[in-house]
């Protein structure tokens, strides 16, 4: 099966944007990354056998052309992390503190706490994604949680909301 | 709210905040392809000495700015028109086998032994691009192309995602490390180690 690629931005532009963002921590990259995806998808014959398995595909693709980017010596100039989050309207303060957080991880653990958290995709599914082994996912999930609760606690001492402690 | 909201939310908000609304009709209109830089990740520090230890392209013209060269693409010696700029970057159009226009842009800096930058010679980025290439397939099996060479490697990656691949070409033998999705390390001597 395949679906009109109307449709496919429609329901999927903000996932890719979302994991590809996660890859590159630069919008404007992200960005390309996502529109590189769905030509693939129009320039390519292949068929699905249902709608997760091109949601699958399509996020594979799209993780792919976000590191193609990422590591190409012509790449867009790094964001410092304090603009990243300058100017998004979060609902609450507290988002952006943690996405700041986020962005912060090394790569390697961010992709899996977003695919984890953000796509609500299983350690196996994660795996195959990635194509890594289930450990590996595992341990890369943990120590990104771990590393997450460190910063995460190490501010909330100096910040005595309390809400921080709710990531981990 | 369960940190799984939490975050979905935090990043729902991103993404509508940042993003640009994508046109189907745009994508449609854009019928051409961008790759990066093959090999990138290990070029930028190794590009001295990679450059040196593989085949030759095949050049006919390369008095101008603009050069009709031959280089292999996907096992095929390939006619294309390759543009290279004085900074080192280079576009690369030809068309593929089922007749679509394909555009390939890239390049990069060479780093000498003192560290200094210069960017790619004419001869450096048409030896880039006859180096093996390593493709991820729409069907998931990825694939080695060097020259007239094609290998599957798929279920050739251990369970940290790397794959150790022998290349014997004309000359001396080409040790391959590729990280899935990462990137590849190549020596003439050793497998290396595996990108990071």
């Amino acid at each position: 099966m395949r679906l009109p690629l109307e449709m496919l931005i429609e329901k999927y532009q903000k996932n890719l944007f979302a994991a590809a963002l996660n890859i590159c921590a630069n919008y404007d990259d992200a960005q390309d990354a996502v529109q590189e995806t769905f030509l693939q998808y129009y320039l390519s014959d292949k068929e699905f056998n249902d709608e997760e398995h091109l949601k699958a595909w399509l996020l594979r693709v799209a993780i792919n052309k976000a590191k193609d980017l990422s590591r190409s010596l012509f790449r867009r100039r790094c964001v410092p992390l304090e603009e990243l989050g300058e100017d998004i309207p979060f609902e609450d303060p507290a988002d952006g503190r943690l996405f700041e957080e986020v962005m912060r991880l090394p790569e390697k653990y961010r992709i899996v706490i977003h695919l984890f958290y953000y796509e609500d995709l299983p350690v196996k599914e994660i795996a195959a994604l990635l194509h890594t082994g289930e450990s590996s996912v595992k341990m890369r999930l943990s120590r990104g949680r771990d590393l997450l609760k460190t910063i995460l606690t190490e501010e909330s001492d100096n910040d005595k909301s309390g809400t921080i402690q709710a990531y981990i | 709210m369960t940190n799984q909201e939490q975050y979905k939310r935090t990043f729902d908000t991103v993404a509508s905040s940042r993003m640009q609304k994508l046109e189907a009709s745009d994508i449609m209109e854009r019928r051409k392809k961008n790759f990066s830089f093959k090999g990138a990740a290990v070029a930028l520090a190794a590009v001295l000495i990679l450059i040196s230890l593989f085949g030759a392209a095949y050049a006919s013209d390369l008095g101008g700015i603009q050069s009709k060269v031959q280089v292999w693409y996907r096992g095929e010696l390939t006619d294309v028109t390759l543009e290279i700029t004085p900074e080192g970057s280079y576009t690369m159009e030809f068309t593929d086998e089922n007749g679509n226009p394909v555009k390939q842009e890239g390049g990069g800096v060479a780093i000498g032994p003192f560290g200094k930058e210069r960017p790619l010679t004419q001869d450096e980025i048409l030896e880039h691009l006859n180096e093996p290439e390593v493709v991820y397939e729409d069907d998931g099996t990825v694939w080695v192309y060097y020259g007239a060479q094609k290998t599957e490697i798929t279920d050739q990656f251990d369970e940290d995602g790397v794959c150790h691949v022998k290349l014997v070409g004309e000359g001396k033998p080409i040790y391959m490390t590729i990280t899935y999705m990462e990137g590849y390390t190549t020596s003439g001597r050793k497998f290396p180690k595996p990108v990071k």
